[in-house]
């Protein structure tokens, strides 16, 4: 009885550590279980956002390709774009004409620049106003910056003959003097800055070349040019006027006009004084401002 | 009848410990595909953002060589904006 009662003991302490081991065992197992699927579960959802991120990633890629590569017709783009512009400029001309617009149509002109110490103020004018115009220089050398800043502003730059020499009417000596004055500015515009001038405006207006004025037409016509004279002025040619006086000027002319060409100059510190009390008074009238173009109806051929 | 019960718990708890080792072995399994699938991931990331930088580089250069057509360009876009209101 004594050696089964401890034979039986022996097995039941054999079989309360089995049981033990074996709990221990699957508590061991379940935590590995449980490591492992969390540790998956993290990779899982690592991958889940990085798949996200890739995919930000690779939108950005390919809309940084498309830009860069948006850069290699710039130059024939930019002209698209300009040429874009002025069509719907002339557009908008015909409709004004046309009466079939409420708006009206300003075209400020400035003449015999560039000037080192005012043109510069009449940009800084046009810019905060939002406004291109269009600016008929001489030939100056050493002007560049000046040139240079009315193209790259959008201004339209054309030409008003080389020396604008009025001095016994010298420039309009002869057709051939006065079309050989108009190439040289021409060429000196195009070789420096590359920019392609098509309008003239006369020195002192188209009646100044007299009996010439018909014959000059037909050769600028033939080397692609057109001319306009001006409807209004701030009479601002003598620069003697007072500010009140170039603000009349204009102001109190352009009354008939839908479409208006406005005679400046930028040489003139009360013309520049002037200016926008002229700009918010065209506004008011309901002008808007456009920069010159050959196509327009202005520019008479 | 506690031993029977003990011996039972035992089977059990023996059985279930090798049923959740193989659980575990296909999910370690599983992980280490994943994992192999992260590296690539992770290598993708890595070249997209060294591709990235060097465009952003490119894009700034090419930026910086046609500043003035960038602006000649934003002119003409901005004066259409300007005028197309007015042709409605
Ligand atoms: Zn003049």
């Amino acid at each position: 009885m004594g050696t089964r009662n401890r034979e039986d003991r022996t097995v039941f302490a054999l079989t309360c550590v089995a049981a033990l081991l074996g709990i221990a065992a699957l508590l061991f197992i379940y935590r590995s279980y449980d490591r492992a699927l969390k540790e998956q579960e993290q990779l899982r959802s690592w991958i889940s956002d990085t798949n996200e991120t890739l995919s930000v990633q690779e939108t950005e890629i390919a809309s940084l390709e498309e830009e860069i590569a948006s850069y290699s017709d710039i130059a024939e783009k930019n002209r698209k774009e300009r040429e874009l512009f002025f069509a719907k400029a002339k557009e908008l001309e015909t409709k004004v004409m046309n009466g079939e617009s409420d708006v009206k149509i300003c075209y400020f002109t400035f003449d015999d620049g560039p000037y080192w110490d005012t043109t510069h103020i009449f940009l800084d004018i046009l810019d905060e106003y939002d406004i291109k115009a269009t600016f008929f220089y001489l030939l100056k050398e050493d002007h560049d910056d000046i040139y240079q800043r009315v193209i790259d502003s959008g201004h339209t730059l054309a030409n008003h003959s080389a020396s604008h020499n009025l001095r016994g009417n010298a420039i309009y000596a002869s057709v051939d003097t006065f079309i050989g004055e108009v190439e040289e500015n021409r060429q000196y515009i195009q070789d420096k800055f590359g920019y392609t001038t098509n309008i003239l405006r006369f020195p002192g207006g188209s009646p100044q070349a007299g009996s010439l004025k018909y014959p000059i037409i037909d050769r600028l016509r033939e080397i692609g040019y057109g001319y306009v004279d001006w409807d209004t002025t701030t009479g601002d040619g003598k620069n003697s006027g007072t500010v009140e006086e170039y603000i009349h000027g204009v102001l109190d002319n352009s009354a008939g006009y839908d479409v208006m060409v406005v005679l400046m100059h930028d040489y003139s510190v009360n013309t520049y004084k002037a200016l926008p009390t002229i700009i918010d008074g065209l506004k008011e009238q309901g002008f808007i401002f456009l920069p010159l173009f050959y196509d327009s109806a202005k520019i008479l051929k | 009848m506690i031993k029977k019960i003990l011996l039972f718990l035992t089977i059990l708890c023996l059985g279930l410990s090798a049923y959740l080792f193989t659980r575990t072995a296909a999910v370690v399994k599983e992980t280490d595909a994943l994992r192999e699938e992260a590296n690539a991931l992770q290598v993708r990331y890595q070249e997209n953002g060294k591709q990235l930088q060097d465009l952003q580089q490119q894009l700034t250069d090419i930026e910086t060589a046609n500043a003035g057509a960038l602006r000649e360009y934003r002119i003409w876009e901005h004066e259409i904006e300007k005028i197309e209101p007015y042709l409605r």
